[in-house]
């Protein structure tokens, strides 16, 4: 009890000056080791709660701001915010292939544009049914697949409705990417190309940053954002609201314009999550493509030739099959 | 120990290679070292680089290396079915074919997890499968299930080489005294007396009776590191089965291969005749029945019942396209003929 006092003040403690500075120092592994470097101290002393669940103090000289924070240790990272539920809902009526959430999430975690967690696909359910476009990223399953087959608990469930991967355990057998029936998962097949100081953080599987090579990563619903009261980048950048993210237990999501009941919006608009009879239990759900804003071909119009290769089965029968 | 006229007959033909390392050997030796340190800079190479290097994408096939692991894990497991059969069944023309068996289920449970080393992306974390081991996992399944075979299908092995350990402890051969010490270390005082030889039997019997159920259930797992997927194609009930008799065909077809080629190269044709060829060719005939019947009843239901996604892998494969698959189905169920078929025609009159 006492223990876990001490352990809540000086989470507060560091959480209050988390707010205005992270520790750059760590990316020797720990934060004692900073120490050593030759920087004028200031002897203000910050408590600081390093990333193995200790309390270590560190002089205020060796804090610098970062963007990225790590601010939660390992058992945290696998535990998951107490009391949330996240949930996505993602209204397909309103996506017109904007692509604008794919760049904001593969800037926000240092992704090459060939690496993408979130992707937009185009479906088109029926042979007379009319195309539409369906983004589509890891749907955090409450029967998750892909945590299932890992053979030493690198993917794993959280409590707050998350899966993450944690990158210092996956050795890489890519059983996972096998087993998630919506081909998600991506590997790192080469070195990842990191600015210098994104590959000096302390490694966290609430970030997943620095990547490392040899193992899998996916979408991870941004949890480190969350902490912070932030939204996911994809539900900010979207220039067409179609992302809405939120707390199944407070019963509301939000694009960030508009903030509405969760289970009111689902059954208003016959929200249904995708390929259901698998079992999976998807934590996104869709909003489906009915009175829509945005004809399909607007999303395939100014798209470069490379992408619009992807899609040409369908948007150009005529022109693929020659 | 007193020898019989076969070991007696059989050491006189061992006799030089054991005692000199030819020169043809040294040349064959190392010309594999070669490889192996080509092998080696090529995994340094993989490494470092990251498996990008392999050409292997997320969306260009990955499996590879997998596909050899299962291909020779199959054979594997092939091996000590077939050795097991016949020891237990006591065929009198079933023991050369049940120490190349022995010889074939070793070498490729070695090879086989070697190409899930080559894998797996982080090589250097492999210890985390004893680390933070997950019992939930098909993989670990397949880990522990690999590791208890190993030591069965050595034990296996041992069991049988016993005699000969004896045999060459107690021969006089011009080798250095500490192989021969070697030789005695192995041969674990076995003299041949009545009593042992009973005890050898009973345990090389119990050892057999264990492998065959073993290696039908490790198969198994094997397949279930696919079948408890959710993909189409794969998340079938039929895998087990069907990965049992798939290593079964293609371990007798290999066996085959090897029988030829030592009999061959060590001249061993009054040990691999006409018949074993013949008799193992009538098995794989058997075999590749039943493997055409599980490939059949697999693609059949799906196309059938054309479900959605089940009728997604069907048109894939069954596209005029897919020439890798239509070189592979029909040329795996028909590579029997050629092995079995012909040189049972052959060699009819002659058995
Ligand atoms: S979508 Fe795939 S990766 Fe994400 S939780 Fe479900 S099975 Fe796992
Ligand atoms: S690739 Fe990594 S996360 Fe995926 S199953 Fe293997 S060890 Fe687990």
């Amino acid at each position: 009890m006492k223990q876990e006092e001490i352990n809540d003040k000086g989470r507060r403690d560091f959480l209050k000056t988390a707010a205005v500075a992270a520790v750059a120092a760590t990316a020797c592994g720990s934060l004692a080791c900073s120490c050593t470097s030759k920087k004028p101290t200031t002897g203000e002393k910050i408590k600081l709660l390093s990333p193995e669940g200790e309390i270590v103090e560190v002089d205020s000289a060796y804090l610098n701001h970062q963007e990225h924070m790590a601010i939660v240790s390992k058992l945290e990272a696998r535990q998951g915010i107490a009391g949330k539920k996240f949930v996505m809902v993602v209204d397909l009526s309103r996506c017109k292939n904007a692509r604008k959430c794919i760049t904001a999430c593969q800037k926000w975690h240092y992704r090459p544009e060939e690496t993408e967690w979130l992707t937009v696909k185009l479906l088109k359910d029926s042979e007379k049914g009319a195309p539409y476009w369906f983004p589509k990223q890891c749907f955090h399953c409450d029967n998750p697949p892909c945590v299932k087959v890992c053979p030493v608990d690198a993917t794993f469930k959280r409590q707050d409705g998350l899966v993450l991967i944690d990158n210092e355990r996956c050795i890489g057998c890519k059983f996972c990417m096998a087993a998630c029936p919506y081909s998600t998962r991506v590997f790192n097949w080469n070195d990842p190309v990191i600015p210098a100081e994104i590959e000096e953080q302390q490694y966290s599987a609430e970030t997943g940053i620095p990547a490392k090579v040899g193992t899998v990563e996916k979408c991870d619903f941004c949890p480190d954002r969350s902490r912070e009261g932030l939204l996911p980048p994809c539900v900010d950048a979207c220039p067409n609201g179609v992302f809405y993210f939120g707390d199944e237990n407070e019963d509301t999501v939000t694009n960030g314009e508009e903030t509405i009941s969760f289970t009111q919006l689902i059954k208003d608009r016959s929200g249904y999550r995708f390929m259901e009879e698998l079992g999976t239990k998807p934590r996104v759900y869709y909003l489906p493509p009915k009175d829509r804003q945005f004809p399909v071909e607007r999303g395939y119009e100014n798209l470069p030739d490379t992408l619009k290769a992807r899609f040409k089965d369908i948007m150009e029968p005529e022109k693929s099959k020659s | 120990m007193e020898l019989t006229t076969y070991q007696q007959e059989a050491l006189d033909r061992q006799k030089p290679s054991l005692e000199k390392f030819g020169k043809k050997t040294w040349a064959w030796t190392i010309f594999y070292v070669l490889w192996i340190v080509v092998g080696g800079y090529a995994l340094y190479l993989q490494i470092s680089k990251g498996h990008g290097v392999t050409g292997m994408r997320d969306n260009v096939v990955w499996g590879l290396f997998i596909v050899n692991f299962i291909f020779f894990i199959g054979l594997s497991y092939a091996g000590a079915i077939i050795a097991g059969l016949l020891h237990l069944s006591k065929v009198p023309w079933g023991k050369p074919i049940i120490r190349l068996a022995q010889m074939m289920t070793i070498i490729s449970v070695i090879v086989g997890p070697i190409f899930i080393l080559l894998c797996v992306g982080r090589f250097d974390r492999i210890y985390h499968l004893f680390l933070y081991p997950r019992l939930q996992s098909p993989m670990t399944w397949d880990v522990l299930a690999i590791m208890t075979y190993f030591v069965g299908s050595i034990l296996f092995l041992y069991l049988a080489l016993l005699r000969d350990f004896a045999v060459y402890r107690d021969a006089k051969l011009g080798i250095p005294k500490w192989k021969q010490k070697l030789y005695g270390f192995f041969a674990n005082g076995y003299r041949g007396t009545a009593s042992q030889k009973r005890h050898l039997l009973l345990s090389e019997n119990l050892m057999a009776i264990i492998m065959i159920p073993l290696s039908i259930i490790v198969s198994s797992i094997l397949s279930w590191i696919f079948g408890m997927t959710l993909r189409p194609g794969w998340h079938s009930t039929i895998f087990g089965p069907y990965f049992v008799l798939g290593a079964l065909y293609s371990g007798c077809g290999v066996l085959i291969c090897a029988m030829w080629m030592y009999r061959r190269t060590h001249k061993l044709e009054n040990y691999f005749t006409e018949k074993h060829f013949v008799y193992l060719g009538y098995v794989m005939m058997v075999l590749a029945a039943g493997y055409g019947y599980f490939t059949f009843s697999e693609y059949f239901t799906s196309w059938f019942g054309s479900e959605k996604w089940d009728n997604e892998v069907i048109n894939k494969l069954f596209n005029p396209k897919e020439y890798g698959w239509w070189t592979l189905s029909p040329t795996s169920l028909a590579s029997w003929s050629r092995l079995s078929l012909l040189p049972s025609v052959n060699y009819a009159g002659q058995t």
